[in-house]
């Protein structure tokens, strides 16, 4: 028993200190970015010229069909042989953020639908112009709107942080998997790595019940 | 640049073919064994309450809340250790199937839901039993509603498989790390890769296109 507690202490503690907060700022920054290249993807997936459209359609299809992890090697890969020198840590947050940017594309696509025409109308009729429409009018509103799934999606981005310890950055499945060689038990190190997701997961699905609550009240 | 592309595609074809069927065999056996745990745990998921109900959901929400790579390396790592030796393949398509499982259950779940109650209190009116109001109602129709859905899972298998790598199997990116390690020329051995995967997926979707259009006129 005193054994077992041992063990728990030496995988718990890098597993807090490390692998936690690293990977709740590796899921929150990219969040950020992403829910940046989802509206422009949005407004794009909705414009009335075509080639845009096409654009943020290609887009989506791409990342939709094509596993992560490859984007991962690409932009691993990918950015040296551009001559873009960058490290790991922003190679992983600019995957993940492009990869989740295609969602939440996808996401403020079908949320700007459900806009009203009249509101856009109302909006143009009061002089705003076409910046000041979709600022202030459009997508404050759709965001409202597509709360609940933006958080889902969330949770989908923080699990596949995951998938970034394979270029070296130091988040829960990498501590993990550092620990099980020092510790030599794997069963325990990945069972406390899933509790660590969970909990992280459950938080985001907190803030996803709680925002549909809001969003309820305030539209009535 | 062009030939040298061509060259590289043509010296390197075979590993990616190998790896594909790798990846193509492993998405399919598991996607058979998930449809069985989905609709086993999707059953329970509908019509328990008690303890075993409360298993199949903490079962759904461990594996939606966890990520994918960690279940595969509890299972890689882990399984070894309770004395049950398999194989990395065998290894990766437990862990497929146990995953894509839980995503199923909540289909067939929201399939059963699906179904009007007084259909359901129809077939108790006119004598089936609970065995043969699964069989012969609930389950045929819910099967025709959750099969574009159980197609995205197909999707979304055929890119999980993709980290069936970190496993060491030999599957489509594991191929593209072979090829990379061998040519020196890594960007283009991912890129090619995941080509391979949006032809494949393409294809699929596809297939499930003209499928939900043929059960549409079905109905």
């Amino acid at each position: 028993m005193n054994d077992f507690l041992s063990t728990s202490l030496q995988i718990l503690k890098p597993l807090l200190l490390h692998g936690f907060p690293n990977t709740f700022l590796l899921s929150v920054v990219p969040l950020f970015f992403s829910l940046i290249l989802g509206i422009i993807g949005g407004v794009l997936g909705n414009s009335k010229i075509s080639v845009l459209r096409v654009i943020a359609k290609i887009y989506v299809y791409l990342f939709r069909n094509i596993p992560f992890l490859i984007f991962v090697y690409v932009a691993y890969y990918g950015f040296p042989y551009l001559g873009v020198n960058i490290p790991p840590l922003t190679t992983a947050v600019v995957a993940l953020a492009i990869n989740h940017g295609s969602y939440m594309t996808e996401i403020m696509r079908g949320g700007l639908n459900t806009i009203r025409r009249e509101q856009i109308e109302a909006s143009a009729s009061i002089g705003l112009n076409i910046f000041q429409q979709y600022s202030l009018v459009i997508i404050p509103q759709t965001i409202m709107e597509v709360a609940p799934s933006i958080v889902g999606q969330t949770i989908l981005l923080v699990k596949d942080t995951s998938i970034i310890s394979v270029i070296g950055i130091s988040e829960l499945t990498r501590i993990g998997r550092q620990i099980t060689m020092l510790t030599n038990s794997p069963f325990l190190v990945f069972f406390y790595v899933a509790v660590f997701y969970y909990v992280l997961c459950f938080l985001f699905q907190m803030l996803s019940n709680w925002s549909e609550a809001k969003v309820k009240k305030y539209i009535g | 640049m062009d030939s040298m592309l061509i060259r590289f595609v043509t010296r390197n074809f075979r590993f990616y073919l190998e790896g594909l069927e790798t990846a193509l065999s492993a998405s399919i056996i598991s996607l058979l064994f998930a449809l069985i745990i989905g609709l086993v745990v999707g059953i329970i998921r509908y019509s328990h309450k008690g303890i075993l109900g409360t298993i199949a959901k903490i079962y759904v929400s461990a594996i939606r809340n966890t990520p994918l790579l960690v279940q595969l390396y509890f299972v890689f790592f882990g399984l070894p250790r309770l004395g049950i030796v398999l194989s990395a393949f065998q290894t990766g398509v437990i862990g497929l199937s146990f995953n894509s499982g839980a995503y199923i259950a909540e289909m067939v779940k929201a399939g059963f839901q699906a179904i009007p109650r007084g259909q359901i209190e129809a077939a108790e009116s006119i004598g089936l039993s609970v065995h043969q109001r699964f069989r012969l109602i609930l389950i045929p129709q819910a099967a025709l509603q959750i099969v574009p859905a159980v197609g995205g899972q197909m999707v979304q298998l055929i890119k999980d498989t993709c980290l069936l790598s970190l496993l060491a199997i030999t599957e489509i990116t594991k191929a593209a790390t072979e090829v990379g390690n061998k040519t020196y020329m890594f960007l283009q051995a991912f890129l090619f890769a995941g080509i391979i995967y949006l032809i494949v997926n393409m294809l699929l979707n596809i297939a499930i296109d003209l499928f939900e259009r043929k059960i549409n006129y079905a109905r």
